[in-house]
C-alpha cells in the first residue's frame, strides 16, 4: 500500500501546463460551433430556396435527379455530423473499455446501410450519366458527362472504400 | 472574456494536469498525444454548458477524458503504426516524460502504466489520481466489487512491469 502511494505521488509529480493548448481549443470550438449554425441555416433556410428557384429555371427531369443528389449528399453528410455533434456535447457517455468497444461497433454497424445507399447513389447517377451520353449519341457538351460521370465513378469508389473499412473494423470490433 | 470562458480556463487551470496525465497514459507518441488531449479539451469544451453540477467537476472532466482515450486507444489499435521514434520529436505542448526525467521512478511508472491493456489501464490510472473504489466504479460504470478485483490484478501487473523496466 505504501508503495502505492509513493506510485500515486510519482504520478502526480507529471503536470504539464495546457493552458496554451486550452485558448486555441476554445477558439477552434468557437468556429466549429459557426460552423455547425452556418450548415444548419444554410440546409434548412437557403437550400429549400435554391432546389425551388432551380427548378423553376430549368424545370427537367436532369435537374430532379440532379438536385435528389444533392439532397442525399446532404443527407449523408446531416447522417454523420449529427449524431458526432451531439455526442460531443453529451458528457455521459459510456467509459470503460467494454462500452466504448460496443458503442463504436454499433456507430459502425449504423453507418453500413447509410454508406450501402450511397454506393447505390452513385452507381445509380454512373448508370445515368452512361444512359444519356448513349440516348444522345454522344452529342451535347462534353463536360456535362465528363463531370456528371466522373463525380459518380469518384463518389462509388470513395463510398465503396468506406464501407469495406466500416466492414473491416465491425469485424475486428467483434474480435473476428 | 464571456464566462464560457472563464470556466474552461478555470478548469483547465485546476484539472489541465490530470487531462495531460491521461492522455500520456493512452499515448505514447508526443504529436498523437498533443492530438489526443486537444480532442479530449475540445470535448470537453462543448460539453461543459451541459455540465449540471451533479457530480463533482473532477469526475466530470475524467469521464469525457477516458472516454475520449478509450476511443483512441482502440482506434489506435485497429491502425497500424508508421513509427514508433516520434517520442524524441518536439511538441508544442510541455512533454510530460520531459517532466518525468525530474524523477526515474515517475518515468518508469509512465512506461509501465503505458504498456497496461486498455481496461486496466483506465482502472490504475484513476486509482493514481486518487479516486476511491465506489468513485471509479462510478465513472466506469462498474461495480465496486469488481473494480477491487480487476484493481488489484492490474496493480500487480503493474509491480511486475515495473520491475522488467528497472
Amino acid at each position: 500500500m505504501n508503495e502505492w502511494s509513493d506510485f500515486s505521488n510519482d504520478w502526480k509529480t507529471m503536470s504539464p501546463d495546457l493552458s496554451a493548448l486550452a485558448k486555441r481549443v476554445a477558439r477552434r470550438g468557437r468556429l466549429l460551433h459557426a460552423y455547425m449554425v452556418f450548415q444548419a441555416f444554410g440546409t434548412i433556410c437557403v437550400l429549400p430556396l435554391v432546389f425551388v428557384w432551380a427548378y423553376r429555371t430549368v424545370p427537367t427531369t436532369e435537374t430532379v435527379v440532379v438536385l435528389a443528389v444533392c439532397a442525399v449528399f446532404i443527407a449523408g453528410w446531416w447522417a454523420v455530423a449529427w449524431p458526432t455533434w451531439r455526442a460531443n456535447r453529451t458528457p455521459e457517455p459510456p467509459v470503460n473499455a467494454e462500452q466504448v468497444r460496443s458503442n463504436a461497433l454499433r456507430q459502425v454497424l449504423r453507418l453500413r446501410p447509410l454508406v450501402a445507399l450511397e454506393c447505390f447513389v452513385g452507381l445509380a447517377l454512373a448508370l445515368y450519366v452512361a444512359g444519356l451520353w448513349l440516348y444522345h449519341d454522344g452529342k451535347g457538351p462534353w463536360f456535362m458527362y465528363a463531370g456528371g460521370g466522373g463525380f459518380a465513378v469518384v463518389w462509388l469508389l470513395a463510398n465503396l472504400r468506406y464501407w469495406r473499412r466500416l466492414g473491416r473494423e465491425a469485424a475486428e470490433l467483434m474480435g473476428r | 472574456m464571456s464566462k464560457a470562458h472563464g470556466q474552461f480556463d478555470a478548469l483547465v487551470a485546476e484539472h489541465g494536469p490530470a487531462i495531460g496525465r491521461v492522455a500520456a497514459a493512452f499515448e505514447r507518441d508526443t504529436a498523437l498525444r498533443e492530438d489526443l488531449t486537444q480532442d479530449i479539451l475540445l470535448a470537453i469544451w462543448q460539453a461543459l454548458p451541459k455540465f449540471r453540477g451533479d457530480a463533482p467537476l473532477q469526475h466530470f472532466v475524467l469521464r469525457i477524458a477516458h472516454n475520449r482515450a478509450a476511443s483512441h486507444a482502440l482506434k489506435a489499435s485497429r491502425a497500424p503504426r508508421s513509427a514508433e521514434l516520434d517520442d524524441r520529436m518536439p511538441a508544442a505542448t510541455p512533454n510530460l516524460e520531459t517532466q518525468a526525467m525530474q524523477s526515474e521512478s515517475a518515468q518508469r511508472l509512465l512506461a509501465a502504466v503505458q504498456q497496461l491493456p486498455v481496461d486496466d489501464r483506465q482502472l490504475v490510472t484513476l486509482a493514481l489520481e486518487g479516486l476511491p473504489y465506489k468513485d471509479i466504479a462510478n465513472l466506469l460504470d462498474l461495480t465496486v466489487n469488481h473494480v477491487g478485483v480487476k484493481l488489484n490484478r492490474a496493480r500487480k501487473r503493474l509491480k511486475t512491469l515495473m520491475e522488467g523496466l528497472s
